[in-house]
Order: C-alpha cells, then sequence, then structure tokens
C-alpha cells in the first residue's frame, strides 16, 4: 500500500519514548537494535540526528532515518577549484550523511522510501548552511543499490569497479547531488 | 563488540574525484530544482508539525 506525504508525522528522536520503538520491525537487525538502543544515545552525543516516522492509521513509527554532518574530500591531484566557474580553491563538497534509513517489513518497497529521500533532500536544504551532497554507505546488495541508484544516488566510481572485480565491501559509498 | 554505526566518507581516489567533478562540479542550482527543494521543505516541516496518529502512544 503506498503512503502519501501528507499522512506522515516527523518526530525527532529526542521527542520520542524509548518505549514507542520497541515494537521497530525492519527486518534487518542492526537496524532495528540502532532505533531502539542507541538512536537517543547517539542524538544526546551530537555523533548523529534521527528522525522518527509515524504514518496515518498505524500506531507504532513505520520508519526513521538518522542524518550527520559529512564532507566529500577530493584527492589532491584533482583540486582545481571543484569544476566551479569561478576561483573557489575549496577541496571538498559539504555533504549530510544519511547513516540509517529504514521502513517496517510491511512497508517495504511501497514507496516509502522514496518519499524519506525526498523528505531529508527538502530538510537539509532548508538549513542555514550550505548542503551540496547526500551521502549514504548503502549496504551492498542489490536491493538497497538499486533502490538508492532510483533515487538519484551514484556510486562511488572506485568502489564501484572494485565491486565488479569482485572485492567485497559490506557497503558502498554513494552520493546525491542536492542541485540536480 | 556493536559494527560501527557509520563511516567517516574517505577522500576520494584520483578517479572518482575527477567523476564527481564531471557530474557536480559545472552545476548550479536552477530555479526549477531551487522550487522543487522548497516543496520537499514545506512537506517536511508540515510532517514535523502534524500531530501523530491517533493509536501512536508513548509520547
Amino acid at each position: 500500500m503506498a503512503i502519501e506525504r501528507d499522512r506522515l508525522s516527523l518526530r525527532h528522536i529526542r521527542d520520542v519514548e524509548a518505549k514507542a520503538l520497541h515494537p521497530f520491525i525492519c527486518g534487518r537487525p542492526q537496524l532495528d537494535e540502532f532505533l531502539r538502543a542507541d538512536a537517543h544515545n547517539y542524538d544526546a552525543h551530537g555523533l548523529t540526528s534521527t528522525v522518527v516516522v509515524y504514518a496515518a492509521g498505524y500506531g507504532n513509527p513505520v520508519a526513521y532515518f538518522s542524518l550527520t554532518a559529512d564532507s566529500v574530500h577530493l584527492s589532491s591531484g584533482e583540486r582545481t577549484e571543484l569544476g566551479l566557474p569561478f576561483d573557489a580553491p575549496i577541496s571538498y563538497y559539504p555533504a549530510v550523511k544519511i547513516t540509517k534509513l529504514a521502513v517496517v517489513s510491511p512497508l517495504q518497497r511501497s514507496g516509502l522510501g522514496k518519499v524519506l529521500i525526498e523528505l531529508i533532500c527538502g530538510i537539509v536544504s532548508t538549513a542555514p548552511f550550505a548542503v551540496r551532497l547526500l551521502t549514504v554507505d548503502a549496504l551492498n546488495l542489490d536491493a538497497v543499490l538499486k533502490f538508492y541508484a532510483r533515487n538519484g544516488f551514484l556510486e562511488n566510481l572506485a568502489q564501484s569497479k572494485e565491486r565488479q572485480g569482485q572485492k567485497v565491501r559490506d557497503s558502498i559509498l554513494m552520493f546525491k547531488d542536492l542541485y540536480q | 563488540m556493536k559494527p560501527a554505526a557509520y563511516k567517516a566518507t574517505p577522500k576520494l581516489s584520483a578517479q572518482a574525484s575527477r567523476a564527481l567533478l564531471e557530474a557536480v562540479g559545472g552545476v548550479s542550482l536552477s530555479e526549477k530544482r531551487r522550487r522543487e527543494l522548497a516543496a520537499l521543505a514545506e512537506t517536511a516541516r508540515q510532517a514535523f508539525a502534524r500531530p501523530l496518529p491517533a493509536k501512536a502512544h508513548g509520547h
């Protein structure tokens, strides 16, 4: 069942009691455990900030995502003004990393993940500081990589080649340009 | 020991840096994209302000 944007409610993790998070099951124990046991602490110590997602008709949280400030540093040989049409000798792009993103099992493949990526784009674009890229260390699984690719993320070229060369990675670094 | 909750983004290789520059370097924010992002931001703002579902508990 598709869930529309105007049926979602968002709450910062600090406004959600721990007991409300216990029923959350997305099928990946690490993601479930992070929300239940760690998300409050990571937020309280300024490490990653979690947003809990509710949907009309569902009594428990249906998804969550966590965000952290990030930067994408270019190799020293490629710091050629970021390819900009003016003189700006900057060596990195400001970014925000999606450190966690999970949807409860019954709502996976409902389009909710796509909606969450869109909301994240909106949230980070209104911050009173520059953010050009979203980054994510996507689980190295076809379904996960295809999800992010469908939502405008590109694989880090070097890691993509390594993956094609059968080097095993747990995750693949991917980027999304907020301006495109 | 728990696995890392997230990793730092490593400095890109020369090849990956060039690829990123080619994809992003010459692009500035268009008016169309600015409006799209503004609309998404407003949607997110409304979602933060929207009451929780009636059955939600523990708040």
